[in-house]
């Protein structure tokens, strides 16, 4: 695991200095400013700064209006300073080319929280949802039946936002026809309790229930974990930070009682935040040190299938190509074993696509607050997907899933998106000879 | 003339005002002219974290058009503005004070790859690696890979003459670029440099690369490809003592190995790269690492890597081991490059300095950092380019805590003059900038800074470009030139200069008695040439005589010689150590360094080791103002100030006397051997041949086309021949003898065969050097080796340049004397000897740009050096 706070050199001792805004999250993160050099090697990593071609917009520029905020050079309501901010997509693109570690996550979500009073409508309303689960429920229950007609497909078309978010919705029926099969459990591997997520819980919930089957099928047993909720991603990468810990102490909680060996999660963000509880709640004496360990059995199910082998499928024919999450692969750093699971399917032929390291634009709720530098950042990725000739393109984060997706149906590009897990569970389940791959 | 102007009133406005503002979003757009300060903070600082200057105002241009606008909108309100690519720059040399910045890192076009003639065009925000990429699939690169490749651009590149690990064996920026394609501060755009073909005229590319932002905008650049390398390895060396580490890197380069790439890591490096997501299992607790890479034909980089490796051991080396796969190299390679970046573990501040000593004295210079270090009790991080000599000393610091602050500046200070002193000098790659402009002083006279400060003023006189940086501004103040500069040079005395050579001073002081007496001088050397260039008739002569070795340091590869040198003594020289001057340029070996320098002449070696601006690291120069200026210095890798050194080269005397250069050498290879591979008589075929060989894995030293007559000439039989040096271990030469024994049949010639070319030609004949692209070069060969009896050529394909020695009846034959174009593509005629009374109807005048007359005034006020000696109006 990274670190998510750097510490420096414990020979060279550090000066105590003025801060402008004493208190605030931004000034306890300040060593994570300090470490930047100012080297410039996060430029081309950052797909807002590709996008917009601005250093205001690039996180070395964004870091040095963190340390004009902390030493007083500009003030926490400077229009410029918040929409700069704002228009950081969190996709942490830049902590994997950073030879400083800097903790440019941690810096971003410290900012937005000192920077709180300022936040986008549309925003706010998003969060105050997924915080509340009688709000969030229903909304996404009316979602799933929305989908259940043929009207998002249609409405996909409508040019704008509208038709964009209708294209998402749309994009989120697994492309595989499929019947369940029922699993090896030999539970051999300890056991495991998942995280069922938000979105993935009722929109992708097909998914979630592939990802118990493989799970399974690879030695885990699977255990249940009430009274979960949402990870509080969202809360925490725009700032909300009070939100997020009281998502995440109830999280401890249930999988702390679950007594599970592992804690699963097919979510790329759901999985980096869940890694990161330990960090958010270092500061609550009562939950740090149980948040740390929670935070510690923390696993995409990628790492668990990759642990597991995994067990091989029947051959599906078919040309897949792979992107990345980024909070899958800058922040927590799995690289190979999304490839792994892939790779355990005969047959499949995995093209590799280019900047599969760079962000789709998805970014969480970043698509519908700033959907026009979100298009921006999705157009070179469709433009490379297509170029593969893949008829799908894996990706384990139902953001990235729904974007890339909403993209490939906007574009005329014959490629849906689709969860690994699902692959590898259509495999499996043509393995047992009552499956077909459509 | 510009040569009564006014110190310079351009506007440096802390506002820029509101119409200007207008006038620029009207041709970018409202988003791309940042104004407000906030807005603006981000444009305070670049690479170089311990500064931050506020501009006016920024504007970003999305095209070359509007680029170009923005150039000429600017030049119209009379602004000053500072150009800045990804901002990644180490010297300060992006910062605006108070002025316009200029972002040009949305120019992002690859506009065209040339893949055939392995050159391609791109703008100037093309960051380095995406070229790289862009020409992988023909497996090719760019060869200049500064250590912040992966983000900072092309026109950066050019504006620091960027080196990086790679450029000890490919060279530098400058000789990667082609052409410019340049907007000049007053709006004006010219072409530098000649994209196929020779450089016609002063080596204005040459002063151009390395400006820093002072002299113009870069639109586009014409840069030269690379073929990759068949083979690669790259070990890492583990050291427990630094010292044995230094010693390792002069054992290699004492045994003639030229290493792609050789660098050196201390211990405190190494913990901070491998505390990063860089990390590349670099031993921690090594004292010091060396991270050497070989590359080439596959053939003999086996027994290449076993003497590396033989070497390490044998300076005590605890480990010695080589990357298994492409993987593993890339790893090795990232640690070494996000080095600097990984210094921010260490602490918030970071001060990094780029002084280049010579090799030898490597293990000196490093010990004596280390006292002042622990003098000073700052930490200093060694990273560097050991191969060059070329040190990167970094201190991280607390910028809150004054005192520390205080001992890294003296610390810095001391680790500059000791490197000075050591015979180096102030940055190798980085730049002057702002951060190393206090230490100008310290390298160059009087003299030599306000030869700098003329040769800015040649492009941007008023002076608008980058203000402020690379020449301190005290060494321009005798504007107008009224001021006499001799005065200027005493009231400073650099670390590194010795008292006027005799000679120096007696051309110094005839060429001031030419300028009072309105008496122009011919330069004479040997003599040997002097039928060479346009004609000129002057009655006084001014004698270049001094023939001393200055100094020659075999472990260094470097010689310091006086211009009346001849090769053939220098050649001597350096042959009793081993090694050679890669000069072998056509004429009697009697002909002096001055006149090979000054007529940049360039032999078959050129095919491999480029041409004299290639090989000269410093020159002395007597300029026809009289002053006497050293351009570069005598290290093997240098950007400290404006590039003298390319501007004397090939100015055919008419700026300067070249009174003394430093010239880099090159190791005798192991084994040497001459090839020659008959080619067939006919135009077509040979054409065919010729073709063929261009794409084949040879690495020569010279690989030369010679026609049947010109093969007569030289003992070396009646057919049109290809002769190839071949150079390098046993197994290398064998191999390359069987490729292209392979494609016809070859015989081996005694290598004297290569002096007696350089003799050939016949006294009373012309000569003319045609070039043009690679691709069209072995057609153009081809028709000129059968062009008429008696008429010898001689051509290197791989630079398009065709050698034609024409008997008078051959002279003024279409292609070789008149057409314009060839193939459709522009043919450049450069005319070496001719009748003079055929000189104005064939080589016409010589280039008379307003460039060109600008340099010549800014020198040579007077004309009093070899007066119309280019072909121009006397």
């Amino acid at each position: 695991m990274i670190p998510a706070t750097i510490q420096p050199d414990p020979t060279h001792q550090l000066q105590p200095r003025e801060c402008a805004l004493p208190g605030t999250p931004l000034a306890a993160a300040r060593h994570g400013i300090d470490a930047c050099v100012h080297c410039g090697f996060c430029l081309q990593a950052c797909p807002t700064y590709l996008a917009l071609e601005d250093e205001n917009d690039s996180p070395r520029g964004r870091i040095l209006l963190m340390r004009a905020l902390v030493e007083g050079e500009l003030a926490p309501t400077d229009p410029a300073v918040n929409k700069h901010i704002d228009q950081c997509l969190g996709c942490r693109g830049c902590e994997t080319a950073c030879p400083s570690g800097v903790p440019y996550g941690h810096l971003l979500e410290a900012t937005r929280a000192t920077l709180s009073g300022n936040r986008h409508q549309v925003a706010r309303l998003v969060l105050l949802v997924f915080a509340h689960r009688w709000l969030l429920r229903p909304a996404l229950a009316l979602a799933k039946l929305f989908r259940a007609t043929r009207l998002p497909r249609l409405l996909a078309k409508l040019p704008g936002n509208l038709g964009f978010s209708m294209a998402m919705l749309a994009s989120t029926r697994v492309p595989l026809k499929r019947r369940s099969y029922t699993p090896d459990a030999g539970g051999e591997r300890g056991t495991a309790a998942m995280l069922d997520g938000c979105v993935m819980d009722s929109l992708f919930a097909e998914t979630n229930a592939a990802t118990a089957r493989v799970l399974e099928h690879n030695g885990y047993a699977m255990k249940a974990a009430r009274g979960q909720g949402c990870c509080g991603a969202l809360h925490a990468h725009a700032g909300d930070l009070d939100a997020a810990r009281k998502l995440a102490r109830a999280n401890v909680r249930a999988f702390e009682a679950s007594g599970a060996d592992v804690v699963a999660v097919n979510a790329a963000g759901c999985g980096a935040m869940m890694k990161e509880y330990g960090q958010l709640l270092a500061d609550d004496p009562e939950y740090a040190e149980r948040a740390a360990r929670v935070s510690a059995r923390v696993r995409d199910v990628s790492e668990l299938l990759a642990a597991a082998g995994p067990r091989r499928g029947a051959p599906l024919p078919m040309v897949v190509t792979y992107d990345a999450p980024c909070h899958l692969l800058h922040a927590q750093r799995v690289v190979t074993p999304p490839m792994q699971v892939l790779g355990a399917i005969p047959d499949l032929a995995l093209v590799p696509l280019a900047d599969a390291d760079q962000c789709c634009g998805a970014a969480g709720i970043y698509n519908l607050v700033e959907p026009d530098i979100s298009a921006k950042v999705l157009a070179p990725k469709i433009q490379r997907i297509a170029a593969t000739g893949a008829s799908l393109v894996a990706t384990g984060n139902p953001g990235c899933h729904m974007q890339i997706g909403a993209g490939l149906r906007r574009g005329g590009i014959g490629a849906s998106s689709i969860h690994p897990v699902d692959l590898l569970d259509a495999s499996y389940a043509a393995a047992r000879g009552d499956g077909s791959t459509g | 003339m510009s040569t009564s102007l006014a110190p310079p009133q351009h506007a440096s406005p802390r506002t820029i005002p509101e119409q200007l503002r207008e006038r620029l979003a009207s041709i970018v757009g409202v988003k791309r002219v940042l104004a407000h300060r906030s807005e603006l903070f981000t444009y305070t600082a670049d690479g170089l974290p311990g500064y931050r200057k506020h501009p006016a105002l920024a504007v970003f241009p999305g095209t070359r058009d509007e680029l170009l606008k923005v150039v000429r909108e600017l030049a119209k309100a009379r602004t000053a503005f500072v150009v800045r690519g990804a901002g990644t720059g180490l010297s300060g040399g992006a910062l605006a004070e108070g002025t316009v910045l200029l972002g040009v890192q949305r120019l992002t076009r690859v506009v065209d790859v040339d893949a055939d003639n392995r050159r391609a065009v791109v703008e100037p925000g093309v960051v380095n690696s995406a070229i790289t990429r862009a020409v992988a699939g023909h497996g090719l690169h760019f060869a200049p890979d500064p250590s912040s490749q992966a983000a900072c651009t092309i026109g950066g590149n050019v504006a620091e003459n960027a080196g990086g690990p790679h450029c000890l064996k490919y060279g530098v920026t400058l000789n990667h670029v082609l052409a410019l394609t340049v907007a000049l501060p007053d709006g004006e755009v010219v072409t530098l440099g000649n994209p196929c073909g020779e450089n016609e005229g002063y080596d204005l590319l040459g002063a151009f690369v390395g400006s820093e932002g002072c002299f113009g905008v870069v639109l586009d650049a014409t840069i030269r490809l690379s073929r990759d390398p068949q083979a690669v390895r790259t070990l890492l060396a583990d050291f427990t003592d630094v010292d044995d580490a230094a010693r390792a890197v002069s054992g290699i380069v004492a045994a003639g190995i030229v290493p792609a790439a050789l660098e050196m890591m201390d211990n405190a490096t190494i913990r901070a790269v491998e505390a990063s997501v860089y990390a590349a299992g670099y031993p921690a607790d090594a004292a010091a690492v060396l991270l050497v890479e070989l590359d080439g034909l596959e053939a003999g980089i086996t027994e290449e890597v076993a003497r590396v490796d033989r070497i390490c051991r044998d300076s005590r080396a605890r480990d010695v081991r080589i990357a298994r796969d492409a993987n593993e190299r890339m790893k090795l390679w990232q640690g070494r490059k996000k080095a600097f970046g990984a210094m921010g573990r260490v602490a918030p501040h970071l001060v990094v300095q780029d002084a280049v000593v010579p090799r030898t004295k490597l293990p000196d210079v490093l010990r004596e950092i280390r006292a002042i270090g622990e003098r000073h009790r700052v930490r200093v991080c060694n990273v560097f380019h050991a191969g060059d000599g070329n040190l990167h000393p970094n201190i991280p610091y607390d910028a809150a805590n004054a005192d520390e602050a205080t001992r890294v500046e003296r610390a810095m200070s001391e680790i500059m003059r000791a490197c000075i002193a050591a015979g180096g000098t102030i940055t190798g790659e980085h730049g002057v900038g702002l951060d190393k402009i206090g230490y100008m002083d310290l390298v160059f006279s009087g003299d030599s800074l306000a030869a700098m400060c003329r040769l800015r003023d040649v492009f941007d006189p008023e002076r608008r470009a980058n203000p402020g940086k690379v020449v301190p501004m005290h060494s321009c103040r005798e504007w107008g030139r009224s001021a006499a500069p001799a005065s200027v040079a005493a009231l400073r005395a650099p670390l590194a200069a010795g008292p006027l050579a005799e000679e120096t001073a007696r051309i110094r002081d005839e060429i001031r008695e030419a300028r009072e007496r309105r008496a122009p001088v011919r330069i004479v050397g040997a003599g040997t040439w002097l039928d060479a260039g346009a004609p000129v008739n002057e009655p006084r002569q001014l004698a270049v005589r001094d023939a001393a070795i200055v100094e020659y340091v075999p472990g260094d590869l470097t010689m310091t010689a006086r211009a009346g040198a001849s090769l053939a003594s220098l050649a001597a020289a350096a042959r009793e150590h081993g090694q050679f001057l890669a000069l072998d340029p056509m004429g009697a070996r009697a002909g002096t360094l001055g006149a090979t320098l000054a007529t940049a002449s360039a032999g078959p070696l050129a095919h491999a080791f480029g041409t004299p601006r290639d090989n000269v690291l410093g020159v002395e120069l007597v300029t026809g103002e009289g002053l006497v200026a050293r351009g570069g210095g005598r290290v093997v890798k240098n950007v400290a100030g404006f590039d003298l050194v390319r501007l004397a080269v090939g100015a055919w005397g008419t700026l300067g006397v070249i009174t003394e250069a430093t010239l880099r050498l090159r190791a005798l290879p192991e084994r040497e051997l001459t090839i020659a591979l008959a080619l067939p008589d006919d135009s077509r075929r040979l054409t065919a041949v010729l073709e063929s060989v261009r794409a084949l894995p040879l690495a020569a030293l010279a690989l030369e086309v010679v026609n049947a007559p010109l093969a007569g000439a030289i003992g070396a039989g009646e057919r049109h021949l290809l002769l190839a040096r071949l150079g390098g271990n046993e197994a290398l030469v064998a191999a390359q003898r069987a490729t292209l024994a392979a494609i016809g049949d070859v015989a081996e010639l005694p290598s004297d065969v290569w002096a007696r070319l350089r003799e050939a030609e016949p006294a009373g004949h012309a000569v003319v050097r045609l070039s043009t692209l690679p691709s069209i070069a072995s057609s153009l060969a081809a028709e000129a080796a059968n062009l008429a009896p008696e008429t010898l050529v001689h051509a290197t394909l791989s630079r398009g340049v065709v050698r034609c020695i024409l008997p008078p009846h051959a002279l003024g034959r279409g292609f070789v004397a008149r057409d314009r174009e060839y193939h459709g593509t522009r043919l450049t005629r450069i005319w070496e000897r001719l009748p003079a009374a055929r000189w104005r109807e064939l080589a016409g005048p010589g280039p008379s740009d307003r460039l060109t007359r600008r340099t010549r005034d800014a020198f040579d006020p007077d004309r009093v050096l070899n007066r119309g000696i280019l072909g121009e109006e006397r």
